[in-house]
C-alpha cells in the first residue's frame, strides 16, 4: 500500500486488494511452513523428535536405573543396550554416561518424583531438550559424531536443589 | 483519595481493579528486578533458593495471570458502560469483585508465606498449600461474572438495536471474554479434577492428564492476554491520530480468527512430552501457525492506520512516519508495543515449531520471548493506557508528563536488550527457571556475557516501570484534576453500519470454535484416557 499511494477517499472502503493479497501472503505463509515441518520430518533423520513411549511406574523406573547405574559404572556401555537415565531431587541416575563415538544408543529418559527437564548441552552448541515425566518414559535415540564431554542438565524447575542437577555424557573413540 | 470510591459503581467497580492491578504490577515487577540481579554473576545481590523460588512463583502469579485479569476486568466495564451506554448487572459484577479479591487474596497469602513454590505452571506431581489451588478457582470463576456481565450487556444493547453493527472495540471484548471462558474451563477442570484431590486428600495424579488440561488452558490465556492490548490499539491509536481505522472488517476478521483458533492448539506447548501423540503435535503446529496470520491483519490494518494520518498530516513517501505524534505516550508506548509483539510473533512461531522447539525448550530463550509479548505487547500497551485512565477514569491530571512521554522508550530499549540476550543465551543452552544460572561456576563462558548484558536491560525497564508506578499513584494521591476525554467515547452508533453482515454473527463464530476445540482436542483427550493413566504420588519435600 505504501508503494501504490491512492487518494484518501479510497482508504475508507474496507477490503481492498492489498488487504485480500496480505491475507492470502499470511496463509500462504503458514501453509510453506506447515509442508517445511513434515518435509524436514520425512527428511532428516538425525535432529528429531523423539516418539517412543512407555508407561512405567517412578519405582519401578528408579530400580531400573540404579540397577543400570551399578552395572554400567565406570564403563564403556557397549552398542545395542537399553541406558536408563533417571531425574530425580536433585540428582541424576547415573551421574554420568560413557557412550562410543559414531553408535546410535537408546537412553530411556524418565522421573523417580516430579517433573524435570532432560537438557543436553554440547559445548560444540549441541542443545537437545525433552520433558522428564513421572510416570512415563521417553526414549530418545541419539549419536556422538565428536568425542568429549557433553552436559546433562535439569531445565525444569523440580524443587529447591534443582540447580544442582547435573551430569555428563562422556564420548569416547 | 476518598473521591475515587464516588460515582457510578460501574466505575468503582472498574478504578478498584485497575488501582489493584497496578499493585500487583509493582510488587511483582521488584519480584523480577530482585531474581534478575540474584542469578546474574558477580551481582552483589543475592537471595537464597527458597526466596528465588518463591519470588520467581510470584513474579508469574501476580504479574502473568492477576494484574492482567484484574485490568482487564476494569478496563472491559469502563469501555462497555460508556460505548454501548446500556446498563450492566452490578450484582454480577459485586459478586465477581468479591470472589476475584478472595482467590487473589488466598492465592497471595500461600505464596507469600511460602507455602507455594510451585510456579505459576503449579505442576503436578508438586504439591502447594490448598489454599493456592483453591485461590486459583476462585480467581478463575470469579472472573466469569464479570465476562456473564458483558456478554448480558451486549445482548440487551442488541436487543435495542436488532440490526447495527457491532462497534470494533466492543467486538474486541466480546473476543476477549469467550477466549477466556474458552481457556479456563479446561483449567477448571484440571484444578477440581486433579489438583484439588491432590492437594486436600493426598490423592495420586497422572502427570500428562494434569499437563494436558493444563496447556489446554495456557495457551488461550495468552489471547485472553494479548486481546484487549490489540482491542485498545484498534480503539485508541486512532482516536489519537484524529482518523478512522484503515478497515473495521479486518479488525473483526482478525478477532474472529483469534475466537476460531486461540483453542486448539495447546499442544505446542507438549511438543517434547511423552506420550502425546506425533501427530496431533503436527496438526497443533499447524494450527498455530495459522492463528499467527491474525496476528499479521493486526500489524497491517494499524500501520495502514498511522500512513494514513500521517499522510493527512502532509507527509510524503516517508514522510509520513514522522508526521506521527511520537511525543504523544499513549501513541508512542502502543506502537513500541506492537514492534515488539512482532519479535514476540517470530520467536512464538519458532518455539510452535515441530523440530525447532526441542532446542529452545525450557531455555531462557523462552523468557526472552514472553517479555516481549506478554511483557511489552500487553504490559506496555496497559501501562500507556492507564495515562488515559488515570485522567478520564480517575479524575486526575497526569503528574510529570515529560517523564510519562519518556517510559515507553525505555522501557522498550530495556526490553530489547534483555529479551535479547536472553534469547541468546537460550540459543546456546540457558535453562530457564534456575537459581544458580553458572551451576556452580560450570556454566559456557559465552553465558556470562549474556546474562550481564541482559541484566542491564532488565535494570531499564524496570526504571521505567518505576517511573510509570510512582507516576501512576502520585496523580492519584496528589494531582486532582478535571476529567479529560482521552478516550473520547462519543456517540455510540456513529460511523456504525445499520446493516450488520456474517462477521458479526458472534454466535456462529463460537459455534465454529466449540467444533475447532473439539476437532484439536478429543482425540488427544481419547488418548490420554484410552492408554490409561499413569498414576503418581504428589510430592511436597524439596519446594
Amino acid at each position: 500500500m505504501t508503494l501504490f499511494p491512492r487518494k484518501l477517499e479510497e482508504w475508507y472502503k474496507t477490503f481492498t486488494k492489498e488487504e485480500r493479497n496480505w491475507l492470502i501472503i499470511a496463509l500462504i505463509i503458514a501453509l510453506i511452513m506447515s509442508t517445511t515441518t513434515l518435509t524436514w520430518h520425512a527428511l532428516d533423520r538425525e535432529h528429531q523428535v523423539p516418539v517412543e513411549t512407555m508407561e512405567v511406574a517412578p519405582d519401578v523406573f528408579m530400580e531400573k536405573a540404579m540397577r543400570f547405574s551399578m552395572e554400567y559404572a565406570g564403563k564403556v556401555i557397549p552398542e545395542g543396550v537399553d541406558i536408563y537415565l533417571a531425574g530425580v531431587q536433585f540428582r541424576w541416575i547415573p551421574k554420568e554416561l560413557k557412550l562410543k563415538k559414531g553408535v546410535t544408543y537408546k537412553i530411556w529418559i524418565s522421573s523417580g518424583d516430579v517433573l524435570h527437564g532432560f537438557s543436553l548441552l554440547g559445548y560444540d552448541g549441541t542443545v537437545y531438550n525433552v520433558m522428564v515425566m513421572p510416570g512415563m518414559a521417553y526414549a530418545v535415540n541419539v549419536k556422538f559424531d565428536k568425542t568429549g564431554v557433553y552436559e546433562i542438565r535439569c531445565n525444569e524447575y523440580c524443587g529447591l536443589g534443582h540447580q544442582y542437577m547435573i551430569g555428563k555424557i562422556v564420548v569416547v573413540e | 483519595m476518598r473521591d475515587i470510591f464516588k460515582g457510578s459503581f460501574e466505575d468503582i467497580f472498574s478504578r478498584i481493579n485497575i488501582g489493584f492491578a497496578i499493585i500487583l504490577l509493582a510488587l511483582g515487577g521488584l519480584f523480577g528486578v530482585l531474581q534478575l540481579l540474584s542469578r546474574t554473576p558477580g551481582s552483589p545481590i543475592k537471595v537464597s533458593a527458597a526466596t528465588y523460588y518463591q519470588i520467581l512463583t510470584g513474579h508469574g502469579v501476580f504479574l502473568a495471570v492477576a494484574f492482567t485479569l484484574f485490568f482487564i476486568m476494569g478496563l472491559t466495564v469502563f469501555m462497555s458502560t460508556r460505548i454501548l451506554k446500556v446498563d450492566i448487572n452490578r450484582l454480577l459484577l459485586k459478586i465477581s469483585l468479591c470472589m476475584t479479591l478472595l482467590g487473589a487474596v488466598l492465592a497471595a497469602v500461600s505464596i507469600l508465606t511460602g507455602k507455594a513454590r510451585v510456579l505459576y505452571t503449579f505442576y503436578a506431581p508438586m504439591k502447594a498449600h490448598p489454599f493456592f489451588y483453591i485461590g486459583a478457582a476462585l480467581l478463575i470463576l470469579g472472573s466469569w461474572f464479570t465476562a456473564f456481565a458483558l456478554f448480558l450487556q451486549y445482548l440487551k444493547w442488541r436487543k435495542q438495536n436488532p440490526d447495527r453493527e457491532i462497534p470494533v472495540p466492543i467486538f474486541g471484548l466480546l473476543a476477549t471474554w469467550i477466549v477466556w471462558i474458552e481457556a479456563t474451563i479446561p483449567v477448571v477442570i484440571d484444578v477440581l479434577k486433579v489438583y484439588l484431590p491432590m492437594a486436600l486428600l493426598g490423592a495420586s495424579v497422572d502427570v500428562l492428564e494434569a499437563r494436558t488440561w493444563f496447556w489446554f488452558f495456557g495457551h488461550p490465556l495468552v489471547y485472553f492476554w494479548l486481546l484487549p492490548a490489540i482491542t485498545l490499539w484498534y480503539y485508541l491509536i486512532p482516536k489519537r491520530l484524529g482518523v478512522e481505522l484503515f478497515s473495521k472488517k479486518m479488525a473483526k476478521i482478525a478477532f474472529i480468527l483469534f475466537i476460531i483458533y486461540s483453542t486448539p492448539i495447546g499442544l505446542h506447548h507438549q511438543l517434547v512430552d511423552p506420550g502425546v501423540d506425533a501427530r496431533l503435535k503436527y496438526l497443533h503446529t499447524v494450527l498455530t501457525l495459522i492463528v499467527g496470520s491474525a496476528s499479521m491483519l493486526t500489524a497491517f490494518n494499524i500501520l495502514a492506520t498511522l500512513e494514513r494520518a500521517g499522510r493527512k498530516a502532509g507527509g510524503g513517501f516517508f514522510g509520513w512516519i514522522i508526521k506521527l505524534p511520537w511525543r504523544d505516550p499513549i501513541f508512542s508506548g502502543m506502537i513500541l508495543a506492537l514492534i515488539a509483539f512482532g519479535f514476540g510473533g517470530i520467536t512464538g512461531i519458532i518455539n510452535t515449531s515441530y523440530q525447532l522447539n526441542n532446542v529452545v525448550h525450557n531455555t531462557s530463550w523462552i523468557v526472552g520471548h514472553f517479555h516481549t509479548t506478554v511483557g511489552t505487547a500487553v504490559a506496555l500497551t496497559f501501562m500507556v493506557a492507564s495515562y488515559g485512565l488515570l485522567t478520564e477514569l480517575f479524575n486526575r491530571k497526569v503528574i510529570a508528563y515529560s517523564l510519562a512521554r519518556i517510559h515507553p522508550y525505555l522501557w522498550v530499549i530495556g526490553i530489547f536488550i534483555f529479551s535479547m540476550n536472553y534469547a541468546l543465551a537460550g540459543l546456546a543452552g540457558a535453562p530457564r527457571r534456575t537459581y544458580d544460572l553458572t551451576f556452580g561456576g560450570m556454566a559456557p563462558e559465552i553465558w556470562y556475557t549474556y546474562l550481564k548484558a541482559g541484566a542491564v536491560g532488565g535494570v531499564i525497564f524496570a526504571l521505567a516501570g518505576a517511573i510509570f508506578v510512582l507516576i501512576f499513584i502520585l496523580s492519584i494521591l496528589v494531582n486532582k484534576g478535571e476529567e479529560v476525554r482521552i478516550f473520547k467515547f462519543g456517540n455510540p452508533h456513529e460511523n456504525l453500519n445499520e446493516k450488520h453482515s456474517v462477521i458479526d454473527n458472534i454466535k456462529l463464530w463460537i459455534v465454529v470454535a466449540v467444533i475447532l476445540i473439539i476437532l484439536g482436542y478429543s482425540i488427544p483427550l481419547y488418548q490420554l484416557y484410552s492408554q490409561g493413566l499413569s498414576l503418581v504420588p504428589p510430592v511436597a519435600k524439596g519446594l
